[in-house]
């Protein structure tokens, strides 16, 4: 099997995985709970189509294909931080002054990739929108990372009861932080095979660990109002058990 | 170059980062009851005394001792999960997740004893990592029906 046969079949293993939780979500009444993976599995599964569709009446290498690549990218880039947005929400459910701060700091940083993003470009006038999309959307992939380590530190910190929270965040970090390196390696070792094989095999991988965590948070992990109390010691699991029961 | 470098090192803590605490989410899972006791019974596994040696006694961990005991408890789990009381004899995602956290660990486990720093923490962990084997086979065993031969009967059986 080739390696573009290989890259072929993880990428669709990834869209049918995608498909298939959605159609979970929705079969099992999840849609209003859970809305913001519903929101972010239609984008994802609307972008593949829209992309599928320019391929196959534009071709890889037309100007068309590149225009659609790239905005159908920001547009994914914004879910995802809408995504990230709507679970520090959930995270701040119990505390009002928490999230007007984290509300404050998520539009903050919106604004600051849009004005960095927009000077760093200032010397090429002649394609300013179409790199400006590019600069953006990976401007706005790391600073979703960065946010989403906040994330996952602030419900630590908090003591967030909701494991299901942990959980999706996790995928969701696995997402972001895997493409990262990979897009700082491609940097690195420019033309090298290591880069190739990174973009080939690596992405879709990572995209496939995000959609197995999910399914995993929401058909496996208790929902917060029906899981049960956690017993008045908070050890782990494994200094839990006593031998003495052996 | 720097910032390049800076990233890729992050990025690919974190990435491992969310990984164990992905594994470390599933190990927390709690089960309405211990369901491994009888597994270690019937099978006279060590674990659970590896886990009180290191926590209840601060005596110098015995290295080798307790890899060995580890790693044939491992064996023997990882066998049962594959076979007992599972119908498609194959290991779940979650069971493979574990799997290689185990051997990850157990390999980090290596490592610390090598430059000599706390080992107690990996031992522990894969204490943990057994423990929930333990659990998702018992809860396999007993939700299967044996008609009147007990389930540690069936496991001795294997």
């Amino acid at each position: 099997m080739s390696g573009i046969q290989i890259s072929d079949f993880l990428s669709y293993a990834g869209y049918i995985l995608e498909a298939g939780l959605l159609v979970y979500l929705l079969v099992n009444g999840y849609a209003k709970r859970l809305w913001e993976l519903v929101f972010y599995l239609v984008t994802s599964l609307g972008i593949i189509a829209t992309r599928s569709y320019t391929l196959h009446h534009y071709g890889l290498g037309s100007s068309q294909y590149w225009n659609c690549y790239w905005t159908t990218d920001l547009l994914l880039v914004l879910a995802a931080f809408v995504v990230v947005a709507s679970f520090f929400r959930r995270a701040c459910s119990q505390n009002g002054e928490m999230w007007q701060f984290v509300r404050l700091l998520l539009g903050t940083v919106l604004i600051a990739i849009t004005i960095v993003s927009f000077f760093s470009l200032s010397s090429h006038k002649d394609r300013v929108f179409s790199l400006f999309i590019v600069q953006f959307s990976q401007n706005l992939y790391f600073a979703s990372l960065v946010l989403t380590t906040l994330l996952y530190l602030m419900t630590v910190k908090m003591d967030v009861a909701d494991e299901r929270l942990g959980m999706l965040v996790s995928g969701l970090g696995i997402e972001f932080a895997g493409p990262a390196a990979g897009l700082a390696l491609f940097y690195l070792a420019r033309g090298a095979e290591l880069s190739r094989l990174v973009g080939v095999y690596f992405f879709p991988l990572c995209d496939i660990g995000m959609i197995l965590t999910w399914f995993y948070a929401v058909s496996r992990v208790p929902d917060l109002a029906k899981a049960p109390r956690r017993r008045a010691d908070t050890t782990p699991a494994y200094a839990r058990a006593s031998v003495s029961h052996v | 170059m720097f910032l390049p470098v800076l990233i890729l090192t992050l990025s690919i803590a974190m990435l491992f980062f969310y990984l164990q605490t992905i594994c470390l989410k599933i190990l927390r899972q709690e089960f309405d009851r211990d369901y491994f006791l009888p597994i270690v019974n019937a099978n006279r596994l060590e674990f659970p005394s590896v886990r009180r040696a290191v926590e209840e006694f601060d005596a110098p961990v015995d290295y080798a001792r307790f890899c060995m005991m580890l790693k044939c408890d491992f064996l023997a789990l990882s066998y049962l999960l594959r076979n007992a009381a599972n119908e498609s004899h194959r290991y779940s995602t979650q069971d493979r997740l574990l799997i290689l956290y185990f051997h990850l660990t157990y390999f980090m486990l290596r490592v610390r004893h090598f430059l000599r720093v706390d080992e107690k923490t990996p031992l522990l962990r894969l204490t943990s990592i057994l423990q929930f084997f333990g659990n998702v086979v018992g809860l396999r065993v007993n939700s299967t029906n044996f008609r009147d031969i007990s389930a540690s009967d069936y496991l001795l059986t294997l």
